[in-house]
């Protein structure tokens, strides 16, 4: 092989990469900027680089879900759906103790049945229940922040995801069973949460709130019905065979604005044209990661680096279940450290052989790769959710990160279950006729 | 007069952003109402929205984005001194301008190359759609030759306006 200055031009990359982005320049392009450094040293032909990204970005049917998702799940925010579906949280699960806590969490569930990113969860119906918890002080701020970011993990985990996308896209596994196994994990997630929520609340005794009659639960029920009824139209047209995940996407962004305009009347011209800049800003920002991502893994490919770990993990001799730990156990460091997206569409790929070889299901290891990383949303030090959360509701980090530490034990339990009993993600996927490897 | 002048670009790179995302949102549905009510499937419905989705990440990151709003690897790189910041800003740049610099004639002779190839549903020579790519890295030049600039006359990208709050990362410092 030749050698650059005494090193193999993929040594070369990898200092590249890490020399640029630890330096401040943004990942994407980092890893741009590395991959055509490689390119020169190795003395390929630069082009290269272009033709992966403009042919890579446009033989992608499957990515283009994600502006999608991302604009259905602005356009959400941008109309009362979201108050209209607190009203009816409020109802349900108010007059228990810690209502509001429990109120949080139903919230997030639903409306991870709706948006596929976190952070819209958080900025959106995250902001509204945080700002219901602590006003007049009856939570304290770090802990109404804490469950605000703990329970906007749900939302990638239940379809629909933008990073179960991302992972069809790196794992060549099909979106519509990706999304279905999400469905049990996303409900595992919620229920430990209400429950750690219920115990913290009769521990530290939290208000109640006035329960609100049955009477009033009716028509607030067919008020939110509308909001209710989006994970199933979204599930229905994917399962039903009659749509695509991309085309349930266009559907579902457009369900929702005829909903906010025709039943909900809330949306303005400046409300429309705000959604459609922030979606399109979120999608250049996704897009520079992809396109970044689908240079650097030429990259990775041509020099034959999973096929090297998969050789080098075989050396350990490690069993499925070992191998499964060790996965989940550089996922959560590395995720205290890099931003989700990075490590899904860079670091997962390495993994996915080995993987393959040792006969773990490729939706099984999709969904434990995704809880992995949301999960790193919420750890010190680099949780997004957490600079984010704080940001918004003007708090320290200190006392927040504190709050969080229960929230991260319980979801590391959680995960821990869901990748050791691969039924609880499985089950629902092979009922929809999904065949599991390994039986 | 310079900032008014920018500011007017800025919102007008945000507009044809805006008008990218609303075609592709109607390619879209006029795709589905086509394909499953009137079950006359539209050929070039998927090509528009492939296209807009290449077109709009590279326009939105060329000229939309700004530097600090992008996905950044900032955790050492905020627990560094003011002055260390600068100096890693200001090389780093240079340095990536430099090799996206280098990038440009083997990827001009590419997208000519590709001129011969057509779109298979509109027949738009693949040349004018990935033309894009190249406005895109002279802009990501201009832009790192700025942020070289900026940092070198104490100047960080980070001092606007970000979804995170600065004041966050450093307590004790004034920003």
């Amino acid at each position: 092989m030749s050698t650059f200055l005494g090193l193999t031009p993929f040594v070369w990359c990898v200092i590249a990469i890490l020399s640029f982005s630890l330096f401040g320049v943004p990942i994407g392009l980092s890893m741009l900027g590395a991959s055509i450094f490689y390119l020169m040293v190795s003395g390929q032909d630069v082009g290269l680089a272009a033709e992966q990204i403009l042919n890579g970005l446009t033989n992608s049917y499957t990515l283009l879900a994600i502006p999608l998702f991302i604009l259905a799940s602005e356009l959400m925010n941008l109309g009362s759906l979201s108050d209209r579906l607190l009203a009816w949280c409020n109802a349900l699960v108010g007059r228990f103790r810690g209502g509001m806590g429990h109120v949080n969490v139903v919230s997030s569930l639903i409306f991870s049945g709706m948006s596929g990113s976190a952070v819209a969860d958080v900025v959106g119906v995250g902001k509204l229940t945080m700002d219901m918890m602590t006003k007049d002080g009856r939570y304290t701020k770090a802990y109404a922040g804490a469950i605000t970011a703990a329970t906007a993990v749900i939302g990638p985990i239940i379809p629909p995801s933008i990073p179960l996308v991302l992972y069809a896209l790196i794992s060549d596994t099909s979106i519509g069973y990706l999304f279905a196994a999400g469905v049990v994990p996303g409900l595992i997630m919620t229920a430990v949460m209400m429950g750690l929520n219920a115990y913290l609340a009769k521990k530290r005794n939290f208000p109640v709130e006035p329960p609100v009659p049955m009477r009033e639960f009716f028509p607030l029920t067919v008020k939110a019905m509308p909001a209710l009824m989006m994970p199933v139209v979204l599930l229905g047209g994917i399962y039903s065979g009659i749509m695509t995940p991309t085309e349930a996407a266009a559907v579902a962004a457009l369900y929702t604005l005829v909903i906010s305009i025709v039943l909900y009347r809330s949306v303005t011209m400046g409300g429309m044209y705000t959604s459609l800049l922030n979606s399109g800003r979120q999608m250049a920002t996704i897009g520079l990661l992809i396109a970044g991502a689908m240079v650097f893994n030429y990259v990775v490919a041509k020099e034959e680096v999973p096929k090297d770990v998969q050789a080098w993990l075989a050396g350990f001799q490690l069993s499925k279940e070992g191998f499964l730990l060790l996965v989940n156990i550089t996922l959560l460091i590395l995720g205290c450290l890099l931003e989700g997206g990075t490590i899904l569409l860079v670091i997962v790929p390495i993994f996915i052989p080995a993987a393959q070889a040792l006969g773990v299901d490729m939706v099984h290891f999709g969904l434990v790769v995704t809880i992995n990383l949301m999960i790193g949303l919420i750890t010190p030090p680099y949780g997004l959710l957490l600079f984010i959360v704080a940001s918004m509701s003007k708090q320290p980090l200190g006392p927040l990160i504190k709050e969080m530490i229960p929230w991260i034990v319980v979801l590391v339990a959680a995960l821990l279950v869901m990748t050791y009993v691969p039924e609880t993600v499985l089950w629902l996927p092979k009922l929809l006729g999904y065949k599991a490897a390994g039986g | 007069m310079m900032l008014t002048l920018s500011g007017g670009l800025r919102r007008f790179a945000e507009a044809v952003l805006v008008a990218m995302m609303g075609i592709m949102f109607a390619a879209f549905i006029a795709q589905v109402i086509f394909r499953y009510v009137i079950n006359l499937p539209l050929a070039w419905s998927d090509e528009i929205c492939n296209f807009i989705w290449l077109w709009g990440i590279l326009w939105g990151a060329a000229f939309v984005m700004r530097n600090h709003e992008d996905i950044r690897f900032d955790m050492l790189y905020n627990m560094l001194s003011r002055k260390v910041k600068r100096i890693l800003t200001v090389v780093s740049s240079i340095l990536i301008v430099m090799v996206l610099a280098l990038s440009l004639p083997k990827t001009w002779s590419y997208i000519s190359f590709m001129d011969r190839e057509k779109s298979p549903a509109m027949g738009i020579p693949m040349s004018w759609v990935f033309g894009l790519y190249l406005v895109f890295v002279i802009a990501m030049c201009v832009r790192h030759t700025t942020i070289a600039y900026s940092a070198w006359n104490n100047q960080l990208t980070e001092d606007e306006h970000s979804l995170i709050d600065q004041s966050l990362l450093h307590p004790g410092e004034k920003v």
